[in-house]
């Protein structure tokens, strides 16, 4: 039969399509599609947070920009239960270079349903993967992409305003305030002078509550991974007088 | 080797169906008494139903007590009762009700992968197109998550791939036996399921379209006997239409502004329980139920990535039923085209009234612009409203590429054909395993306190939290429990239908009491209720309220952050026992507490919660883990005029290590000990003499434990 080769092709041809064309497909159209609607969800942004922090930490914003990115993010967050979706202008503040890498990065709380959103572990899960593929604090940056509107900024500012959302911001649902700790702690993380921003974040919140996210962070990665980024939290920790084993 | 007979080839065949089901539903044969697969309502609501019908077997009335209690509950609001029918004898001969549950399970498996074999055989010309079918139909990521969602019935779905069947032997020889053959399965599918009455009609008018379109000398004839076929289905249905009318009169009209960020945000609100019953008003309602049709439609990302996922929200074919249908498509030709053409009508159909990129709102303008035609289907075919569920219509495509592949298979040589259909057959029944959807079976463990709640002198039971939708697993348990007890209950998971929703608006809002426990974990203080409000509660026959005071984290979510809602509130369970007094019931999970008789009618209760201090602990108010150490958590109190004589919270731990509670002063220091169960919220108590309320802190012993901790509280010397 002239058409049995021609099945054969087309059930490997689709087999093929799904497990490699498929997920780069729909991630493009929701891509395009979150520039249609103006929105992100809470894990892109996460995402793309901390792969500015990774990439060029001296791309993130700082005074009245970082102030913006706080700003929208409150408003953002007023939109709860909206869960995932949260309409950012400050989408447009992201290069497209760091949303199109952002979106590839698997996203695992994308598979879960609006009826069981993401999970707080998913989207730490999110941070820690983003984190890792990209490098250590101690890797080298990568060059400078030309143009970051986020240029000149430091982590320190963005970790403040993040904060500052955490504890004085409206009411937090847990999702929210996790993705936020853990947005800025990843984010400081790769930075150098994260000590001396823990010890400001240690003066501003009560007891215990930076420590936890770390630790959970630290459980959550790999033992050979836990070298490369779990040093800068077992810092953290041990600022709080935790007993790491 | 002499070959098979086709009685051994068939018993072969039911066999292999029969072990399939146990790979695709791995490990819950394992836990066959113990657990079932079902992470949402759906499956304690279905067990309870089992349980129920089995209990009152020979009872036919369809009224029940035994929910949604004194008000009652008509049982025809489930909508199937065929499947949980065939297990009732069982339970009533003493068969465990979760063994009961599970064989259903497997039996809606081995059944629809027996039809749809048959199906495969009469179009591949082989059993291993019959494999084939089975594959690509049955073991689908659309049956995985209705299954791990714990919708039994929804897994019974044998009437569609033999109606296929059936319509096909109706074309090949017309007359009255093959007519009434198709009649007889269309009309029996209703008791069945709802949907799939509406699917399996849906697909025979489909269906009788493409024979008729092909021409040929018997098409009139045949036409007429299909024609003849469906009015004698649909008589035999009328008196169910006329009680699905009475449950559901009318679905309301859908619009592309309702998907709105706004409209969204509120029909979650009310799916998690957490708009008040005065603000369930009709138009609220009207605006949940509509926005369950674009909510329950495919999106655009989910059908292009094809997954195998938990969600059958998000269920499409999946990649692998998909690829084999395409390679059928191609392997078979023409004789394929009106099994494509029908699949592929069916899957626009699944993506709802509105094309949604991501499922999330709002609708892309041009979207909103160009309607699907679902959305006229909806507003203008009887009955098509009644499908609001517009991903299930992907059973219908799931056929027709089972269809596809099976005809594919039989076009190709024979020699290969074995080959690709065993393989294929394993492959999909295998897809739980090697695509890993996360889930896990949930423990049908009941709380040992519930023999002792049978043992009670007659009286209906309140379960606390007292919510109008189950919000969590924890919460939809208590139905279940129901049937283990046998008092009959107020609350009810079934309260679905707008109807029933609002009959249990209006019995809460007359009073006073049942207000304060509505949502007890949520509310807040003041509460005002008087002695007529209980003595009412007795007259109508409500004697008995449970609190649950330990459950285990599995058990607290369904829907998004409503795992407070499973907490009561320091000040609702210290209302609850000065109101009520002393438990009648206490167990390490549980409080049982009497509404007691002959209150004076003017005598008062005013809760308003003064005398209890809530330590605004950033960690609680967060749900972020507090990591308790050796030098301890230093808790922000500091109102040394104050006594305090109690603590309590809600705790979880990461292990059974001690944490205590200490006071730290210059004359001496108070330590005491709170229990922890791992990974169990546990409603903790501790009585303190009389100190101050400054200098707490909580300590770990000898080395750092992760701890969640919800509501705080000390009470001062007046607190209960």
């Amino acid at each position: 039969m002239r058409r049995e080769p021609l099945a054969y092709a087309t059930l490997v041809l689709t087999l093929a399509w799904f497990a490699l064309g498929a997920p780069r497909a729909s991630r493009t159209l929701l891509a395009a599609h979150a520039r249609t609607i103006e929105s992100i969800q809470l894990e892109h942004i996460t995402a793309a947070i901390n792969l500015g922090a990774q990439r060029d930490p001296e791309s993130l914003p700082k005074g009245e920009e970082a102030q913006r990115i706080a700003n929208w993010l409150q408003e953002a967050l007023a939109l709860e239960p909206t869960r995932h979706d949260w309409p950012l202008r400050a989408f447009s503040v992201l290069t497209a270079e760091q949303v199109d890498t952002a979106r590839q990065i698997p996203m695992p709380s994308t598979t879960q349903s609006r009826k069981w959103p993401a999970t707080p572990g998913v989207i730490l899960d999110v941070v820690v993967t983003t984190s890792t593929r990209y490098g250590s604090a101690t890797d080298p940056v990568p060059p400078t992409p030309a143009g970051l509107p986020w240029s000149g900024a430091s982590p320190m500012d963005l970790g403040e305003s993040l904060l500052g959302l955490v504890s004085e911001g409206p009411e937090l649902s847990e999702t929210q305030a996790r993705g936020i700790l853990s947005a800025a702690i990843a984010g400081m993380n790769a930075h150098e002078a994260q000590s001396h921003l823990v010890e400001d974040m240690a003066s501003r919140l009560d007891s215990g509550l930076i420590a936890a996210v770390p630790m959970e962070l630290v459980h959550n990665m790999p033992p050979d991974r836990q070298q490369a980024m779990g040093s800068e939290a077992l810092k953290i920790l041990s600022l709080r007088g935790a007993q790491i084993p | 080797m002499k070959p098979l007979s086709p009685r051994q080839q068939w018993a072969l065949v039911a066999l292999a169906h029969a072990i399939a089901p146990l790979l695709f539903t791995w490990p819950l044969v394992l836990h066959l008494d113990s657990a079932i697969w079902g992470d949402r309502f759906d499956a304690w609501s279905t067990l309870w139903l089992i349980e129920h019908l089995g209990q009152q077997w020979g009872d036919w009335n369809t009224q029940t007590d035994a929910l949604l209690f004194p008000l009652g509950y008509d049982l025809k609001g489930f909508g199937h009762v065929g499947l949980q029918l065939i297990g009732a004898p069982l339970i009533a001969l003493g068969v465990s009700g979760v063994l009961v549950f599970n064989g259903l399970l497997l039996l809606a498996f081995w059944a629809t992968s027996m039809a749809s074999h048959a199906l495969g055989l009469r179009l591949g010309k082989s059993h291993f197109a019959g494999l084939l079918a089975a594959g690509v139909f049955v073991y689908s990521p659309y049956f995985y998550g209705e299954m791990r969602a714990g919708c039994i019935e929804l897994v019974s779905c044998w009437f569609l791939p033999l109606q296929a069947l059936l319509l096909l032997r109706l074309c090949d020889r017309p007359g009255p036996t093959r007519a009434l053959a198709v009649a007889a399965n269309l009309g029996s599918t209703a008791l069945f399921n709802w949907y799939y009455t509406l699917f399996t009609g849906m697909f025979t008018v489909a269906f009788a379209i493409w024979r008729f379109s092909l021409g040929g000398t018997n098409r009139t004839r045949t036409l007429g006997w299909m024609t003849a076929a469906v009015l004698c289905a649909a008589a035999s249905n009328l008196p169910l239409v006329g009680a699905i009318q009475k449950q559901a009169p009318s679905r309301p009209p859908i619009s592309a502004e309702q998907f709105s960020p706004e409209g969204w945000s509120e029909a979650y609100r009310l799916t998690n329980s957490e708009i008040g019953l005065e603000a369930l008003t009709d138009e609220a309602l009207a605006l949940h139920e509509a926005l369950q049709v674009p909510i329950n439609s495919t999106s655009l990302a989910n059908l292009i990535e094809a997954g195998f996922g938990p969600n059958p929200l998000e269920s499409t074919p999946g990649a692998l039923a998909i690829a084999l249908g395409l390679f059928g498509l191609i392997a078979a030709g023409r004789r394929a085209w009106g099994w494509a053409a029908i699949g592929s009508a069916f899957a626009l159909l699944t993506l709802g009234p509105f094309l949604q990129v991501d499922a999330t709102p709002p609708i892309p303008p041009w979207s909103a612009q160009w309607p699907l035609p679902y959305l006229h289907f909806y507003n203008h075919i009887p009955f098509f409203s009644m499908a609001y569920r517009p991903y299930r219509l992907v059973v219908v495509v799931l056929l027709c590429l089972a269809a596809l592949a099976a005809l594919g298979l039989g076009r190709i040589q024979h020699r290969r054909a074995p080959w690709l259909g065993t393989i294929a057959f394993l492959a999909c029944a295998s897809q739980p395993i090697w695509r890993s959807p996360s889930g896990a079976l949930a423990s049908t463990a009941i709380p040992d306190g519930y023999a002792e709640v049978e043992r009670l002198p007659e009286g209906g039971v309140i379960e606390l939290p007292l919510l109008y939708q189950p919000v969590s697993t924890a919460n939809s348990r208590v139905q279940y429990y129901q049937a283990m007890h046998g008092k009959p209950l107020l609350n009810c998971n079934e309260l679905l239908l707008k109807g029933d929703l609002a009959r249990f608006r209006d019995y809460v809002q007359e009073n006073q009491f049942l207000q304060a426990l509505l949502d007890i974990g949520r509310t807040s203080p003041p509460y005002n209720f008087s002695g007529e409000d209980l003595n009412k509660l007795r007259e109508d026959g409500l004697r008995w309220v449970i609190f649950h005071t330990s459950f285990t984290d599995a058990d607290t979510r369904v829907e998004g952050d409503s795992g407070s809602a499973n907490r009561p509130k320091p000040a609702s369970i210290a209302m609850l026992r000065q109101t009520l007094g002393e438990p009648v019931i206490q167990t390490p999970e549980m409080e049982v507490y009497e509404i007691p008789e002959g209150h004076l009618p003017e005598k008062s209760w005013n809760f308003t919660g003064e005398d209890l201090l809530e330590i605004p602990l950033a960690h609680s108010q967060l749900g972020l883990p507090m990591v308790v150490q050796a030098r301890g958590v230093d808790l922000p109190l500091n109102q040394p005029e104050l006594q305090v004589t109690r603590f309590s919270a809600w705790a979880r731990g990461t292990s059974t290590d001690p944490i205590q509670l200490v006071r730290e002063s210059a004359e001496k220091t108070f330590s005491v000990e709170l229990k922890l169960s791992e990974n169990t919220w546990t409603w903790i108590e501790v009585d303190i003499p009389g100190l101050p309320a400054d200098n707490w802190s909580l300590d770990a012993s000898d080395h750092a434990i992760e701890l969640e901790i919800d509501t705080p509280t000390f009470y001062t010397s007046g607190g209960s």
